[in-house]
């Protein structure tokens, strides 16, 4: 790990700090965008958020719409990463989004992603080396 | 009566007119099965679908009867200028049909995607909307869906459609601003008429119905204006607007994202 990005919000007197090293941000750089990866990580640390609310939190941090955290939730609800209810609050019918996968759940998704996509384009090459370097 | 057992055959001895009733069914059969088997979100391209299957399912029938008609009175129709404008009156039976029955079919899928819950501050402004304008209280239904779409129909009994998508997106004044747009659809009864031009925009051969385009802007521009003077400002008409088209830009550029990752993926 090389160095750390702190994203310090001061919302309603509490003190939310979320830490995002360069590392998770690499790792993750080939299947998310940074607004994907900030709505995920919310979800991962509060289960259960509104649109609005996520957008709140992120607009702590960077100048963001309500309209790009809508398209980005609703991408990544049709993907399978999060659920939704409807939920009827005070300001009326909303849906809230949850995680469908924890972090790691995710992270094995994505390799097995990767590995897949791999086999298909090489097909025996890519399994007799897979074979090679795990028989070590 | 006589000549008849023939001549009702005559039709299955052309093989361009069995040709073209195979295609016709085969047409429709195919896109029937794409709207059964995938999910299609986009509402549009259901439109465009349904519109599709309900055309090609009729044109065949359209075909024979006329054909029939047509060996009736004069009993000879296998000239090649006949069978072309045969084709073409067809077409335009089939068009006319697939118009009126394209709607009806949509609004009862549409439905399929409602759900069994309700927004009181919707449906209380809704009500005392339709007081004052005079008409029939119109249902709500509240599509689950994560797009902002708004739309009205009214069938036996006038609806207003809003998705959980538009409702996130929009604060409560915007969202009064898109019921009051639907209510002066619903109003003017402009539904079937704006719903036939929606189809034609999406239907792409029928492109040359240009002259409709034009009409549909118009119409939503009316709407528009009447939301504005009901509410005493434009100001949530336009910013509901800008977040609606702000959010298809956006999910135009994230699926270009998207498409250019993938390609990526397999580079890294
Ligand atoms: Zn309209």
């Amino acid at each position: 790990m090389k160095s750390f990005t702190h994203e310090v919000t001061y919302k309603k007197g509490h003190v939310i700090c979320f830490v995002m090293s360069d590392d998770d941000i690499q790792k993750f750089k080939s299947v998310l965008s940074p607004l994907e990866y900030g709505a995920l990580q919310l979800l991962w640390k509060y289960k259960k958020m509104r649109v609005r609310e996520i957008c709140e939190h992120l607009q702590s941090s960077r100048d963001v719409a309500v309209s790009s955290v809508a398209v980005i939730l609703d991408r990544l609800h049709e993907k399978g990463v999060v659920g939704r209810d409807v939920e009827t609050g005070k300001g009326g019918l909303r849906y809230i989004y949850y995680p469908l996968k924890d972090q790691k759940q995710f992270e094995t998704s994505i390799i097995e992603m990767s590995v897949n996509s791999l086999i298909e384009k090489f097909g025996k090459s890519a399994v007799s080396y897979f074979n090679q370097r795990f028989s070590k | 009566m006589v000549y008849c057992a023939e001549c009702s055959l005559g039709f299955f001895y052309s093989p361009v007119k069995v040709g073209v009733v195979l295609l016709s069914i085969l047409v429709s059969l195919s896109l029937l099965y794409i709207l059964k088997k995938y999910t299609i979100v986009d509402l549009k391209k259901r439109l465009a679908l349904i519109y599709g299957h309900v055309f090609t399912l009729v044109f065949p029938f359209v075909f024979f009867v006329l054909f029939q008609g047509c060996q009736v009175l004069i009993s000879s129709c296998d000239g090649f200028e006949k069978v072309i404008s045969l084709l073409l009156i067809t077409m335009f039976i089939s068009l006319i049909i697939g118009l009126l029955v394209t709607p009806y079919l949509y609004v009862s899928i549409a439905r399929k995607h409602c759900v069994r819950v309700t927004d009181e501050h919707i449906s209380r402004f809704v009500q005392e909307n339709a007081e004052s304008l005079q008409v029939s209280e119109p249902r709500v239904c509240f599509l689950n869906l994560g797009k902002p779409i708004a739309f009205s129909f009214k069938y036996f009994r006038s609806a207003i459609f809003l998705s959980i998508g538009l409702l996130d997106l929009l604060n409560q004044k915007e969202r009064e601003a898109v019921v009051l747009h639907e209510m002066y659809h619903l109003k003017e009864r402009s539904s079937l008429y704006t719903y036939s031009l929606r189809i034609l925009r999406f239907v792409s051969p029928l492109a040359f119905f240009t002259g409709f385009e034009k009409e549909f802007i118009l119409e939503e521009q009316r709407a528009d204006a009447f939301a504005s003077q009901m509410q005493g400002t434009s100001e949530y008409v336009a910013s509901a607007k800008e977040k609606m088209d702000k959010y298809y830009e956006d999910s135009v550029r994230e699926l270009m994202r998207e498409r250019k990752k993938r390609k990526l993926l397999l580079k890294d």
